[in-house]
């Protein structure tokens, strides 16, 4: 019978008590085996891409790349049960979707009842859109960000916006260039536009936006637009509207 | 430096009206007593009166010019330097005021010999009467001046008794801090399944923890080993959370324990090793007190390694700045913290003085 297959779960949490009650409440649920624990996102990340899992406990709060970084990262997200004591641009996000989180502390009953939604899901295979989750995380808060998460192959790398160089727009992706290398997102140049700091990033071009601080000069391109030559050599290209802009970040 | 007359409306008006009374007796005076006639009774009323005022107003420069410069001194000394400087400056005025007067009235007098007779011959008088007044307003001024600085004191004691109640607050909301009472509420939910021994002990550690703070007088002093048990405390939940990850050693001799230190003094400095070296990193992170007698008084020093990959995160500041606050209000002193970063530790040191 469909109703018994098993499905794989890992959790994730830095807190070990937390991980414990999970696997302590899992106990009545047969279809449910645990295939592993992680205490942080790039743990996860090895263990999801090793393991497959069908469902994911995942803390929001973590160190260094947060529950929806990890996610954000993914190719293929699992179905997911969120668990957060408190973070409200997160619950804000929870409400404005269809997927089910559980505040800490919670109680085996509200558990069960968690439980039972996502096991419809996972009978039916339609999953909860967790991207709208992330983006309506993303959406949720005001504050500029001060970190980029991105995933080269099988490892994960956390930009520290300051060393971001530039951001170029690539079709459905965007390729984020760091101190010694590019990373290929998925993620619109819109939202960078909006969420990085506008004292230090210009949108200076449809295709490019960039971290002011690593622009050497300004060069004539043509009549009247210029090209951003950046410190380690690349060349830019400048829209009329970017060099307006430009010009006043820089003051110049 | 705002000259206390010319800015306030009120005491301008009165400063006016006594001048105004002044030039009033000073002409029934000479006409009642037939000193002079009417007409000269006027003018040498007008010129004597109008400029002692003009120059009345501008002896409250030099004034509080000496006062500002003696700030600093011992008290008799200060008695000494005003008492002289005050003697010298009413002197000079004066004798300004006279010469000016007598100079301005023969400019309008001279062809009057009668009117310069009289001019002469009163000038004792004059000086006599010019020093009262003199002296009348140097006192007026000290008075304005006392008052100002009563004032300005009263004013700075309102600002430091706001800023005891906003960092008291601000401890409260720390205590009460979601993230932490939540989740630590989580751990005590977990031990109950597991062990539910550990779970009770847990439950009275938060509990006396948030007590601690509740209660406790934030003005107040408080041996240096009520806060180090409650900042124990704090640890041990953290350490229920993050188990392994999460290190504390406390080198603190035994004569330092029952040492005055101000309440509530060090949860900041844990609670920001705690926000930003063990909530953001993956390796375990260490958290060293120590305390040493120094000079009579306490040097502690608490350092914390931290991810020096990780990005930092915003509020770094507020709750170092809200101590720097509090030992001012506490020894009145603002160089009694040192922070110090480096590649991958934090440390924060105090010292604090001996107290009476």
């Amino acid at each position: 019978m469909s109703q018994n297959k098993v499905f794989t779960v890992l959790i994730v949490d830095d807190e070990p008590p937390a991980r414990e009650v999970i696997r302590s409440f899992l106990e009545r649920h047969s279809t449910l085996k645990v295939v592993g624990e992680c205490s942080n996102g790039f743990e996860a990340l090895k263990a999801i891409q090793e393991k497959t899992p069908d469902l994911l406990f995942l803390d929001v709060q973590m160190p260094k790349v947060s529950g929806l970084e990890l996610l954000e990262v993914l190719d293929e997200v699992p179905v997911v049960i969120f668990s957060t004591a408190y973070d409200q641009y997160a619950l804000k996000a929870f409400e404005m979707s269809a997927v089910d989180y559980l505040l800490k502390p919670y109680s085996q009953e509200r558990f069960d009842k968690a439980i039972e939604k996502v096991l419809d899901q996972l009978h039916s295979g339609s999953k909860t859109n967790t991207k709208e989750v992330i983006q309506n995380r993303l959406d949720a808060s005001n504050d500029f960000i001060d970190r980029i998460v991105v995933k080269t192959g099988n490892k994960m790398h956390v930009i520290p916006t300051g060393k971001v160089r530039f951001i170029e727009a690539s079709e459905d992706y965007v390729m984020i260039y760091g101190e010694k290398s590019r990373h290929l997102k998925s993620q619109t140049m819109r939202y960078y536009e909006n969420h990085l700091d506008p004292g230090n990033f210009v949108r200076i071009h449809r295709s490019y936006i960039v971290n002011v601080n690593f622009v050497e000069r300004l060069e004539p391109y043509d009549k009247d637009t210029y090209v951003a030559i950046m410190t380690e050599g690349q060349r830019l290209k400048i829209s009329r509207t970017g060099y307006r802009k430009l010009k006043e970040t820089l003051n110049f | 430096m705002l000259h206390p007359i010319l800015v306030q409306k009120k005491l301008l008006y009165a400063f006016l009206a006594g001048w105004c009374t002044l030039f009033l007796v000073h002409t029934i005076f000479l006409t009642h007593q037939n000193l002079l006639p009417f007409n000269e009774a006027i003018i040498d009323a007008f010129i004597y009166n109008f400029i002692l005022m003009i120059i009345g107003l501008a002896l409250y420069f030099p004034l509080t010019y000496s006062e500002y410069n003696t700030r600093q001194s011992s008290l008799n000394k200060v008695f000494i330097i005003h008492l002289l400087h005050h003697t010298i400056t009413g002197l000079f005025t004066l004798i300004i005021w006279l010469g000016s007067s007598f100079f301005l009235a023969k400019l309008v007098f001279e062809n009057n010999p009668q009117y310069m007779d009289f001019a002469r011959s009163s000038l004792p008088v004059r000086a006599a009467l010019g020093s009262l007044l003199l002296l009348l307003l140097i006192f007026m001024y000290h008075f304005i001046s006392f008052y100002q600085n009563l004032e300005e004191k009263s004013r700075r004691e309102e600002q430091l008794k706001k800023m005891v109640k906003e960092a008291e607050l601000k401890a409260l909301k720390a205590q009460l801090n979601p993230h932490f009472l939540f989740n630590s509420l989580n751990s005590i939910s977990s031990l109950t399944i597991s062990k539910p021994e550990a779970a009770r002990q847990m439950l009275t550690q938060l509990s006396d923890f948030l007590r601690y703070s509740l209660r406790r007088n934030h003005q107040s002093f408080l041996p240096l080993n009520d806060e180090i048990t409650n900042m124990k405390r704090y640890l041990d939940i953290e350490k229920v959370r993050f188990g392994e990850r999460l290190i504390s050693k406390f080198d603190i001799p035994e004569e330092c324990l029952n040492m005055p230190v101000p309440a509530m003094l060090l949860q900041p400095v844990y609670e920001n090793a705690i926000k930003h070296g063990l909530y953001e990193s993956i390796e375990p992170v260490t958290i060293q007190t120590t305390c040493r007698i120094y000079q009579n008084g306490l040097r502690l020093s608490i350092v914390n390694n931290f991810d020096p990959d990780s990005t930092r995160q915003k509020g770094e500041g507020v709750g170092l700045e809200n101590i720097r606050n509090k030992l001012y209000l506490f020894y009145n002193r603002k160089d009694l913290i040192s922070i110090s970063k480096e590649e991958d530790y934090f440390e924060v040191s105090f010292i604090l003085p001996k107290t009476h």
